[in-house]
């Protein structure tokens, strides 16, 4: 579905930031990108979305499959209401109307986001925001999400509402690649892991794998970082 | 104390403005653009005061009274209080008062200085041209600077007393009253000195009723006054990000919870293709964003002006070559912000929609340009 091979990549000429990186994700799969602050994380995701300056390499995205992207400051256009926000996917993904109104009014249902719906999304919560970019991309039914940080400044209940819509959509076929520093949420629902440090991979495979990788057979995924790192 | 307190500030507001100023300026922009201008700027300023140009003989006093009055409501009333305050300084009222009066004084000065500098630029036209004396110059400082100051005051309280209609009505009332003021300062100029001085009484006893009855002694209103402040520190900032469409744009510091126009998201075209899906977004983008409207009212505005002070055809052609070009240039930063480099809309880039709603877009801003440029040709 999708398949990364990074030989280099950064924002400036000749000043890599991130340097021989590769992931690839399946079909229902779940893969955890994780790694310090600072590592490259977020510009191996932005290295994806095409939004890197300056890459060598290759991103090769399944022929014809639809992506959502979730990034770690959720980013709306600030004079659209959510409504708005809804119309503006549902118009250029060319759903119809028939289709989208009853799902996406469910949704609002169940994220708690029917009152403010001709809301600016600008104006939410953080855990608000991170909702509203869920369901917009649930909207175009994505065989892929690429999500960057899903976790941070969300509430328990938003926390537990995200981690089982991340389950249906992998029951449902989707492939996830998602970036975090939760590692013990990432332990517990990730089938693969990539680890990336200091803008390199440092290992990648499933839990035993990586864990293997690093040296910690027996331990978790915090022994694979250094005391005081984060 | 006090004064310490805010001397300290302003020194380093300084500061940081200038080092976000000069961190996007590179040698290469200081020696072709900047060292230049300056030297032919200087050049032509002493060539003006040697033989004022015929063409400046051309322009109206009035088209200086308007330029003027817009200039009078560019700069924002500074507190230099900030967010922290509301935590450290909230016990302590009367600093924050001495911190106010402090202001007082600040932005009277400075207007002092704003109002300097614009007569010394204007000098040239009001000795060489207009045959102004000394003593009437001196008066034009007075009044410059006494009106610039009202301005700012007024502006200031409107902004945190008034919202939505009501702050867009006050703006025009205050506007109107300016450029009656404006007109009485330069017919009191030219005809009767002592309307000068009169004015210039009310405006100052106006201004510092209003600063009394709004800031000092309202400690409460500290969370307004450091919002503003938050908001202006960054206005540099602002306008970089504005322009360099590949970084992140920062959040805004304050933001409302409804949309003034379309308040039910209510839509403008019927269809839902996704072309209409990309015109629905640019144009509300633009309607319920006054800053790419003023954007765009100020180069028609400087264009237009322009064009009213020339009189052959090329340098009009000239003109609004130029102004086509701008055009395309803004709406295309418009388009890469809302789709390119957006990620929402980024995954969209390719689609046809995006690329016809583009085309629409141009369509639409450079037609009615080019027949009303033909228009006038014409006439």
């Amino acid at each position: 579905m999708l398949h990364v091979a990074i030989q280099s990549g950064g924002y400036e000429p000749n000043e890599p930031t991130i340097k021989n990186i590769r992931l690839s994700v399946n079909q229902g799969e779940l893969v955890a990108m994780i790694g310090s602050n600072g590592a490259g994380k977020s510009t191996t995701i932005k290295a994806l979305m095409g939004q890197l300056p300056f890459l060598e390499g290759e991103v090769e995205l399944q022929k014809g499959i639809r992506y959502s992207f979730i990034p770690e400051r959720p980013t709306f256009y600030e004079d659209l209401t959510l409504w708005e926000h809804i119309q503006f996917v549902a118009s250029i993904e060319e759903l119809k109307q028939n289709e989208w109104e009853p799902f996406v009014k469910e949704w609002l249902q169940r994220l708690r986001l029917t009152d403010v719906v001709h809301h600016l999304p600008g104006s939410f919560s953080k855990g608000m925001q991170q909702k509203s970019m869920i369901l917009l991309g649930l909207m175009s039914r994505p065989s892929l999400w690429i999500i960057d940080e899903p976790f941070m400044g969300l509430d328990p209940s938003a926390t537990k509402l995200l981690l089982a819509t991340l389950e249906e959509e992998r029951e449902r076929g989707a492939g996830i690649l998602m970036c975090t520093h939760i590692l013990d949420t990432a332990q517990r629902i990730a089938d693969r892991f990539v680890i990336i440090e200091s803008g390199t991979l440092h290992a990648s495979g499933t839990l035993s794998e990586v864990l293997s990788q690093c040296n910690v057979e027996r331990g978790t995924l915090y022994d694979c970082f250094p005391e005081g790192d984060e | 104390m006090k004064q310490d307190l805010f001397f300290v500030r302003l020194k380093k507001d300084w500061r940081y403005q200038t080092n976000i100023i000069t961190s996007v300026l590179d040698w290469t922009i200081y020696v072709y653009a900047i060292i230049p201008s300056l030297f032919f700027l200087f050049v032509f300023y002493r060539s003006w005061w040697v033989a004022p140009p015929e063409w400046l003989e051309l322009i109206y006093w009035t088209g200086w009274v308007f330029f003027l009055c817009l200039l009078s409501l560019t700069k924002r009333w500074r507190t230099y209080l900030y967010e922290a305050d509301t935590i450290f300084l909230v016990r302590r009222s009367r600093w924050i008062e001495g911190m106010l009066k402090v202001s007082f004084y600040y932005n009277i000065g400075s207007s002092l200085i704003f109002s300097a500098v614009c007569l010394f630029l204007l000098l040239p036209y009001l000795i060489g041209i207009l045959h102004v004396s000394v003593y009437q110059c001196v008066l034009l400082f007075i009044m410059l600077t006494v009106i610039r100051s009202n301005c700012k005051v007024l502006l200031y309280w409107m902004n945190m007393k008034y919202n939505g209609f009501q702050k867009a009505c006050f703006i025009s009332l205050l506007v109107f009253l300016m450029i009656l003021s404006w007109i009485a300062v330069i017919a009191s100029l030219v005809y009767a000195t002592w309307m000068v001085i009169v004015l210039a009484i009310f405006y100052s006893a106006m201004l510092i009723y209003f600063f009394k009855r709004t800031m000092l002694n309202r400690t409460w209103q500290l969370s307004y006054h450091a919002s503003q402040e938050a908001e202006w520190k960054v206005r540099w900032i602002r306008r970089i990000f504005a322009r360099a469409i590949d970084i992140e744009t920062p959040p805004k510091t304050k933001l409302p919870k409804k949309p003034k126009l379309f308040r039910q998201s209510k839509r403008i075209f019927r269809s839902m293709s996704p072309t209409a899906g990309m015109l629905e977004l640019f144009f509300k983008h633009h309607l319920r964003n006054r800053t790419f409207l003023y954007q765009y009212l100020r180069l028609f505005g400087v264009v237009t002006f322009s064009a009213a002070f020339v009189s052959a055809d090329w340098v009009f052609i000239i003109l609004v070559t130029v102004l086509c070009i701008t055009c395309i240039t803004i709406q295309n930063i418009m388009w890469e912000l809302l789709i390119d480099n957006h990620s929402i809309g980024g995954k969209y880039r390719f689609y046809n929609g995006y690329l016809r709603a583009r085309k629409w877009t141009m369509f639409g801003m450079l037609t009615p340009i080019i027949l009303l440029a033909l228009a006038f040709l014409l006439i």
